[in-house]
């Protein structure tokens, strides 16, 4: 059982090191070697050596960076976030953003960052400020370190050196022991599977594995959530019935009162928000209608005339789909809405749903999405931008398809308290009600309930939202995984293909089992 | 239930080919012209437009029907007939950029001999970059496409709307022949089995059936869950988010995109022989052992039947049968892939129902990625009875065959692309782990494999090999009757908004 956590490290870039910084950011991005190996994944110093800041002494050695060496990352990126401005005009400066899922603890991954990378991170950031200086990089590090705001996880428990080697052989190397066996099996045409199963265990010897892998979720959390939550929600209607018994001598009275009131004040709250997302969605609307073509202030993209040209967007989709079309990463930055009701709205949703993916849906689906490794919310700049980090699988364009199929509700949620979003209603007479099947509908005792949606519009209105969604992306200038080749179905069935030659298997689950490889 | 929107189908206003495969008219030609003098290329479509076939009211009135006209246009091409860009600005950008961009080369798995920049046509190599990235070739602009009842009335009929010898403003590009193919299997009165593809196997058959259009195909499945909302297809009516696909038309459907939909087009290189070589040797040259294994990488038999209904032998009762689910079919289940593999090609392409836990929803957002085929073979085939066991002992000639892909849809990243990249290439589908497509997904030598799941255990093929190879291709836009009289009058401002 490993525990996984996000890094994330915002530092300011002062303007005369920005492109710089791009350069060099960029001579890594385009040169990580091998990615297509597990745990490999370089960087050569003579690719870089040219974007090196001239006070930096150069380092011995043919690499720059050695990622295949980092043991507690799963997923590692740089992003230069450019200036820009906040919803009302503020300037923001640039910022170098840097994160990491990592294998915890903290101290362990920081310390092995530092060890293994310590003159490219130098180099690197020596282009900010303030730059690390004599400083030690661990506490450089922890010093710009951003708390998110929620965090989600898409093989939870598995670390990667699970995922890539355990006593020098990995879950995936197991499953092609297993592989071969079968291939053999075939051939032999033998029989039961029973003897079939015998086979495999006796091939692998399970070997390479001194106990069978944990699975991602510690037991009984679900349940113990699931108690907490149905207290948090029924002491306020038991205040309720009180107080409804003061006011009415009739059972059925008070009963309606009780569940009267939160409809009402549900009802009122939700259309108290309709009339604030149409007085947004106006003004937005007019302040885009009155700038003209897109254009830079003071170096800095204005947030209302988004460059939405063809070329930034090329610049967005060329980091995409690099090795074999497996992962992909995104990096999503938009402002949040003036105004202490939206920082507050945003804050709770992303709240809420860190809470709920921590505790109720700790099996690896983001509302049955199963195509997400890991992704995060971070709230930057003051709290004035919001960024969103994800590795994913397969196409942008499958990834978002998923998002509107299937997590409409939960990013509207999220991304309506943000600008230029698709214009949202939240239902107002019937709101509560559908936002409690909707969290209902997760446990697997209500999956019979209908699929039912909160919000209108937002994220389901499909193209508009892909739009939305192109315009706010930032280019990832360096991106690692270190195992590209593996799709989140693949890691947790690898781990489940595992399990199963430590556990006795019978009838069913063995037809299961097989059916697996 | 399926959105309509408010709108009927302005059946007058849509060019035909969304509605007819144009099975019965077994003649057809491609015709890639390059607009050279935009005043007589205008006077030319105002008199094409007249003859273009359109959607008919009546179902299956074709075999009255002697010959077919389509036109098509890039986005280079409507901007040589003079749409205003900020007409053209209105369409997706997929449409706008066109096939042969590096961001479409990786996501449509155009790798190696595929890649854009060794294509026959459609593209070139970017001289504003630096390295060696692919743009679409500026000069492709418009595509007359022909359908006859014979080689004759064919040639009859584009020789008047292209005669030699006449400027009308249009220069030739390429012209692409096309050949039917059937055979070796006979239906009940008599008729050769087709059309096919030139690996030998049955095509055309998988087709959504359009909301409130007419089916001319009796094979259309027009069940609910093989039914596509009309914005699946066309621009101007609500999709199955209940939207207006994107494109130049207003809330109401209303504007140059109005009852147009895209056209992609492929042309893709068929190793027929290669293919064959492959699974004869993976049986041991046991050609009915090698007919199976094809038929497991296909998912339908070669006559047509389908591996879900008849796992073990072909049905000719069921040889166009396409009323079947996967996860929840009522008479043959097959959830696990025992009886169709997961990874054939026809489960893959259309997985209605078999991907995810519910199988209802499931149906429901596969039904999310349909398109309409169009596609016609070319080339002689490598054997002219079509007949698997005599194509495992041919001699190859040497002579290209392949086959004119062509697909109709509204929203090419959510359609096209996305079966091509998601399902066809992607070699995690359905849980798997190293299975691109058996027939068109990229192989990557390395690791490749097709897996046909079995009882206990699956067996597996690796060492795959690329059977198809992509020669050419473009995204075209096929507009509505009216938008092609504005073009011919050159006032599409008139209708931008």
């Amino acid at each position: 059982m490993s525990e996984q956590h996000a890094l994330t490290v915002i530092v300011p870039v002062p303007d005369e090191k920005i492109e710089g910084l791009q350069a060099l950011l960029n001579a890594v991005g385009r040169n990580i070697t091998n990615p297509g190996a597990p745990g490999a994944g370089s960087v050569k110093l003579e690719w870089v050596r040219d974007y090196l800041p001239p006070s930096h002494t150069i380092q011995q050695g043919p690499h720059f960076i050695e990622f295949g060496r980092l043991t507690t990352v799963h997923f590692l990126r740089w992003v230069l976030l450019e200036p820009a401005r906040d919803a009302t005009g503020g300037l923001i400066a640039a910022n170098l953003a840097f994160s990491t899922d990592y294998d915890g603890p903290f101290e362990e991954h920081v310390n092995e960052l530092v060890m293994v990378a310590e003159p490219a991170l130098r180099a690197i950031y020596s282009f900010c400020d303030p730059s690390p200086g004599n400083e030690s990089l661990q506490a450089y590090l922890s010093a710009h370190r951003r708390q998110e705001a929620a965090f989600y996880r898409g093989h939870p428990g598995r670390s990667t050196q699970q995922i890539l080697t355990v006593d020098n052989q990995s879950e995936e190397e197991q499953r092609l022991v297993l592989e071969l066996e079968l291939d053999r099996v075939h051939a032999t045409r033998a029989a039961t599977p029973s003897t079939i199963i015998e086979r495999l265990r006796q091939a692998t010897g399970r070997s390479g594995w001194k106990s069978a892998p944990s699975s991602g979720s510690p037991p009984g959390i679900a349940t113990r959530t699931l108690v907490l939550v149905a207290f948090a929600g029924l002491t306020p209607l038991g205040i309720l019935y009180g107080i409804g018994t003061h006011l009415f001598d009739q059972i059925p009275a008070r009963v309606l009162f009780t569940v009267s009131m939160p409809l009402l004040a549900f009802a009122l709250f939700a259309a108290l928000l309709n009339l604030l997302n149409r007085i947004e969605h106006g003004r937005e609307q007019r302040i885009l209608q009155r700038e003209g073509p897109p254009q830079q202030v003071d170096g800095s993209i204005d947030p209302y005339v988004a460059d939405r040209s063809d070329v930034r967007l090329r610049m967005v989709t060329e980091l995409e789909d690099r090795g074999p079309l497996v992962q992909n990463q995104l990096t999503h930055v938009v402002n949040v809405k003036p105004g202490i009701v939206r920082l507050a709205l945003l804050r709770t949703v992303l709240a809420t749903g860190n809470f709920l993916t921590h505790t109720l849906f700790v099996r690896g689906i983001l509302t049955g999405i199963a195509t997400i490794h890991f992704a995060r919310w971070v709230l930057i700049d003051d709290n004035r931008r919001l960024l969103f980090f994800s590795n994913y699988d397969f196409s942008w364009e499958s990834y978002l398809g998923d998002f509107i199929d299937q997590a409409s509700d939960g990013l509207t949620g999220i991304w309506c308290n943000t600008t230029l979003f698709p214009r949202t209603r939240i239902h107002t007479v019937s709101g509560l009600v559908r936002l409690t099947m909707f969290v209902l509908r997760f446990l697997p005792w209500f999956s019979w309930l209908p699929a039912v949606h909160v919000f209108e519009g937002g994220a389901r209105r499909e193209q508009e939202f892909k739009r939305w969604t192109r315009d706010h992306q930032v280019p990832t200038q360096v991106w690692y995984s270190a195992y590209p080749r593996f799709s989140v179905t693949n890691v947790n069935g690898n781990t489940e293909i595992a399990q199963g030659l430590f556990q006795p298997l019978t009838g069913d689950v063995q037809a299961a089992w097989l059916r697996r490889l | 239930m399926i959105p309509y929107g408010e709108r009927r189908l302005e059946y007058h206003d849509i060019q035909g080919l969304v509605q007819h495969d144009y099975v019965e008219l077994p003649s057809a030609i491609f015709v890639l012209c390059q607009v050279t003098d935009p005043e007589r290329a205008h006077a030319w479509l105002a008199g094409l437009v007249e003859q273009i076939e359109r959607v008919s009211r009546l179902a299956l009135d074709h075999p009255r029907r002697t010959s077919a006209v389509h036109v098509a246009f890039t986005s280079h091409g409507l901007s040589a007939l003079g749409v205003a860009a900020e007409v053209l600005n209105q369409f997706p950008r997929e449409f706008r950029e066109g096939m042969a961009t590096l961001q479409r080369e990786r996501l449509l798995g155009d790798r190696g001999e595929s890649r854009a920049v060794n294509w026959e046509w459609g593209a070139e190599r970017d001289s504003t970059r630096a390295d060696d990235h692919p743009r679409p070739d500026p000069r492709l602009h418009v595509m007359l496409m022909v359908y006859a009842h014979d080689a004759d009335m064919l040639r009859d009929r584009i020789e008047t709307l292209l005669p030699r010898g006449t400027d009308q403003g249009l220069r030739e590009l390429k012209r692409f022949d096309t050949v039917f193919l059937a055979g070796p299997e006979r239906e009940a009165d008599g008729r050769l089995v087709g059309p096919k593809e030139h690996f030998g196997f049955r095509d055309g058959i998988g087709q959504p059936h359009v909301a409130g259009m007419p089916p001319s195909d009796p094979n259309v499945n027009p069940a609910e869950g093989n039914t596509i909302a009309p914005g699946e297809v066309l621009l101007g009516y609500a999709n199955s988010y209940g939207e207006m696909p994107e494109g130049p038309t207003d809330v109401h459907g209303l504007g140059f995109g109005r009852n147009g939909t895209f056209l992609v087009f492929r042309q893709l290189r068929q190793d027929v022989k290669q293919f064959w070589d492959y699974v004869a040797a993976c049986s041991d040259s046991e050609a009915d052992a090698a007919i199976k294994l094809a038929a497991k990488m296909v998912g339908r038999w070669p006559d047509g039947t389908p591996l879900v209904v008849s796992p073990n032998h072909s049905n000719p009762e069921a040889r166009t049968h396409n009323q079947f689910l996967y996860a929840s079919d009522r008479d043959h289940p097959d959830p696990y892939g025992t009886r169709c593999p997961i990874g054939a090609h026809i489960r893959r392409t259309n997985p209605r129902d078999s991907l995810g836990d519910d199988p209802a929803q499931a149906l429901e957002l596969a039904n999310q990625h349909r398109i309409i085929r169009r596609s016609r073979a070319y080339g002689p085939p490598l054997v002219e009875n079509m007949d698997p066991k005599s194509m495992m002992g041919a001699v190859d000639n040497g002579a290209e065959r392949g086959l004119h892909f062509l697909c109709l849809n509204a929203a090419i990243d959510r359609q096209f692309e996305f079966v091509q990249s998601l399902w066809a290439n992607n070699p995690k589908f359905g849980n798997l782990y190293e299975d691109p497509d058996p027939l068109i997904g990229v192989q990557d030598g390395r690791t490749g494999q097709f897996t046909v799941q079995g009882q206990p255990i699956r067996c597996r093929y690796s060492n795959m090999q690329r059977f198809v190879q992509v020669r050419g291709g473009a995204y075209f836009f096929l507009p509505g009757i009216e938008a092609i009289r504005t073009l011919a009058r050159n006032s599409t401002t008139a209708l931008s908004r």
